[in-house]
């Protein structure tokens, strides 16, 4: 869960605040839950919701984030800064993007799931999936486009 | 649809790796000319390069650490200040038996309560201080519940449907019914409501008595007195042998049996002021069910009696694609029925035969003679299997006007339909000149009807103008929304059994075909000169053409859908409005 929302808000910082939140939100409401939830979905999808809210609350400056004691393997000497500056831009537009579309992005290609993993963790049809990254992906990367253009 | 456009629509999936080998070479074959497409393509392959680094990135050890102290100091400030909140056991305890567990964390899901529910379904029923009975084994509570059950003589609950359409939007239906049970003796006092959907039940003033059934014993026979107050007319039956000692409480009893495989435990909801808490069982635990049909069973939380049985997908008869949901609730346990309400009473006047009798012979009087063809036994129902397998679908539609002796055809429109989405793509000669797309949004939709929040149900209507270079949306809302066109076809072919004229062989753009023709007067108040016709392919039992036809002022005109495709692959780009950046809003007033 760490993890997941470092990668979206490209602030460790913010991660662990989003980190806190989801397991005391889990904890105020557990005599709720039962023994069939499907925790694995749900604590996704808990992460990646509270994530984008908080890009979208924050004001993202432009300056690189902190982050220590990070792993970036394989990469060139500036990749690390060059992947950092690339998480800053791209929380700044997920936040503006619709939510369930930030979503389906963030799973898909920050997270790595495919589409009937995604569907399972959001509750949709795999078909809902693909339309909404579609549109995510074309839209980030219209928004983006200056920047990758570099 | 041009090159460019096609391409343009294929470039994400090309960039995110989705594409055949075959496709690719004709994209690239594009992009060596097409400098748009090959920036777009570039921006796009930037973009998902980008997102493949982000996902290398992982946090080191010492972020971890923090993270894990940071919260269970939360957790632990939590518990100073609310301390009946959260679980019983211990935080660290909680994290030790988390972090032992290699699944959990590889998955990076430090799940306090993964674990701590994982294989145990319920507490045990002394649990301390949360007053939740239901969490506890149902071997126990479940056995005070039916103990109490067997003291239940007499009962009165409320029978209801409500109708979920394709896209899990609800509608409620007008017909209910109050049923009386004792020992031996039943009545059900059936009722019409022209409901507005937010309220119905046995105090409105709209509710209507259309029926009532008594079912009562005559020495050892049981006799079923039928009197229809809408028709005016009665009937009796009598089952020989058929009285018996009947047990009102026999079929929830049933249902409390079975909470021990219930699949999950729902949150608490109110119903009828009193709060419940519910239990959802896939039915094909039970009987010979299929999969993916559930039941809920509400109890009150106070008594535990039940107050609310729901069965959700069941399927309707004669539109595939509708399901709806039988409710039976406003229990009263220990009824005190006034003894009359089981004498039967017929009024003067009434004529004795069935409901069917006398409103086939309204029908005949309202709309004439209906002939009715013979239709070989078992063909709708080999026509409404082969529809049920139906996913996907394109056709094209036109539409044909006289001009003196002869037909003229529009060049009308290409239709791709899918179940959450359509799109109809109008043709000027070979040219589309406008598009609409139809897609649903499934936010939130949970597993049943009830889960449906009318609130979020969506479907968007983008209409892309090519002559005027303009598009427009419109979002319509769950209570009126263009419907999927494949419901129409399929209604009209689930009434193959009520065809007014039928024939084996028929070819049919080079498909051999049986056919029937139905005016549409025997659905509703429709004139005599709307007809429908439509063939079907003898091997498949799949529509190859449709007809509808129809008389206005200026002469008569007809719909044709031919061409059909079933169950064609479409790419995820079919129901994506592809707006070129040029055009303008339009107002969608």
């Amino acid at each position: 869960m760490l993890n997941t929302a470092v990668r979206i808000l490209g602030d460790l910082d913010m991660a662990q605040d989003v980190h806190q939140e989801v397991f005391l939100a889990i904890w105020k409401r557990w005599h709720k839950y039962n023994g069939r939830t499907n925790w694995n979905a749900y604590l996704y999808r808990v992460t990646v919701r509270k994530a984008i809210e908080l890009a979208r609350q924050s004001r993202f400056e432009q300056s690189l984030p902190r982050q220590t004691g990070c792993i970036a393997g394989g990469q060139k000497v500036d990749g690390p800064l060059r992947t950092a500056e690339l998480q800053a831009r791209l929380a700044e537009h997920l936040a503006r993007l619709p939510k369930r579309q930030a979503e389906v992005f963030v799973l898909s290609r920050i997270e790595g799931l495919d589409a009937g993993q995604i569907a399972d963790v959001l509750d949709c049809s795999p078909k809902t999936v693909r339309v909404h990254l579609h549109r995510a992906v074309k839209r980030l990367a219209r928004e983006l486009g200056d920047y990758l253009s570099e | 649809m041009n090159q460019h456009v096609k391409t343009s629509k294929l470039l994400v999936d090309f960039a995110l790796g989705d594409l055949s080998p075959e496709a690719k070479i004709d994209i690239r074959a594009h992009l060596a000319r097409c400098s748009r497409c090959a920036d777009e393509l570039k921006r796009l392959e930037a973009l998902v390069a980008g997102t493949e680094r982000i996902r290398e990135f992982s946090v080191g050890p010492e972020a971890v650490e923090v993270a894990e102290r940071t919260v269970l100091s939360a957790v632990k400030n939590q518990q100073v200040k609310e301390p009946t909140s959260g679980p019983i056991i211990s935080p660290e305890s909680i994290w030790r038996m988390t972090m032992s567990n290699r699944r959990m964390k590889l998955a990076g899901m430090a799940a306090i309560v993964i674990v701590v529910l994982g294989g145990v379904t319920f507490w045990p029923s002394d649990s301390p201080g949360n007053g939740q009975w239901w969490l506890g084994s149902p071997a126990v509570w479940g056995k005070e519940i039916i103990a109490e059950m067997e003291r239940i003589e007499t009962l009165v609950h409320r029978e209801q449907a409500v109708f979920v359409g394709r896209y899990g939007d609800t509608h409620v239906s007008g017909n209910w019914s109050r049923v009386y049970e004792a020992a031996d003796r039943s009545r059900e006092d059936k009722y019409y409501e022209n409901t507005d959907e937010s309220t119905f039940g046995d105090n409105s003033p709209d509710s209507v008595l259309v029926e009532v059934t008594w079912k009562v014993p005559d020495g050892k026979d049981l006799k079923a007195y039928h009197v229809s107050h809408e028709h005016k007319c009665y009937t009796i039956e009598t089952t020989e042998g058929g009285a018996y000692k009947r047990d009102p409480m026999k079929m929830l009893r049933w249902y409390v049996g079975l909470m021990d495989r219930a699949d999950r435990v729902l949150d608490t909801k109110i119903f009828d002021g009193r709060e419940c808490v519910g239990f959802e069982i896939d039915t094909s635990k039970y009987g010979s069910n299929p999969k993916g049909r559930t039941d809920r069973i509400w109890f009150d939380v106070e008594t535990k009696l039940p107050v609310r049985i729901e069965k959700h997908g069941l399927p309707v008869t004669d539109s595939p694609g509708q399901t709806f949901t039988f409710i039976d609730d406003r229990f009263e346990y220990y009824a005190k029925i006034p003894v009359d309400k089981f004498v039967p009473k017929i009024p003067d006047g009434y004529i004795n035969a069935s409901t069917h009798e006398v409103r086939a012979a309204k029908d005949k009087q309202q709309k004439g003679d209906m002939p009715y063809a013979d239709v070989p036994e078992g063909l709708r129902d080999e026509v409404a299997a082969a529809l049920s397998h139906v996913v996907t679908a394109t056709y094209r539609e036109r539409f044909g006007f006289m001009r003196g002796e002869r037909w003229l055809y529009s060049d009308g429109s290409k239709l791709y339909i899918a179940p959450q989405a359509w799109r109809e793509d109008h043709y000027s000669g070979e040219r589309v000149n406008k598009t609409d797309f139809f897609v649903t949004d499934k936010e939130d939709w949970g597993k049943t009807s009830f889960d449906f929040n009318d609130q979020k149900f969506k479907l968007t209507q983008t209409t892309v103008d090519f002559n005027d270079r303009n598009y427009r949306v419109v979002t319509h809302g769950s209570k009126s929304h263009p419907n999927n066109p494949m419901d129409r076809i399929i209604r009209i072919a689930s009434m193959l059994n009520r065809a007014d004229h039928f024939w084996d062989r028929e070819m049919v753009n080079g498909v051999e075909c049986f056919g029937f023709e139905l005016s549409a007067k025997k659905y509703g108040s429709n004139p005599d000169t709307h007809k429908h016709r439509m063939w079907f392919d003898k091997l498949t039992k799949l529509p190859v053409k449709t007809e509808f036809a129809w008389v206005q002022s200026e002469g008569p005109r007809r719909k044709i859908c031919e061409h059909f495709q079933w169950n064609p692959a479409f790419g995820v780009e079919t129901f994506v409005p592809e707006i070129p950046e040029d055009f303008t809003v339009k107002d969608p007033n």
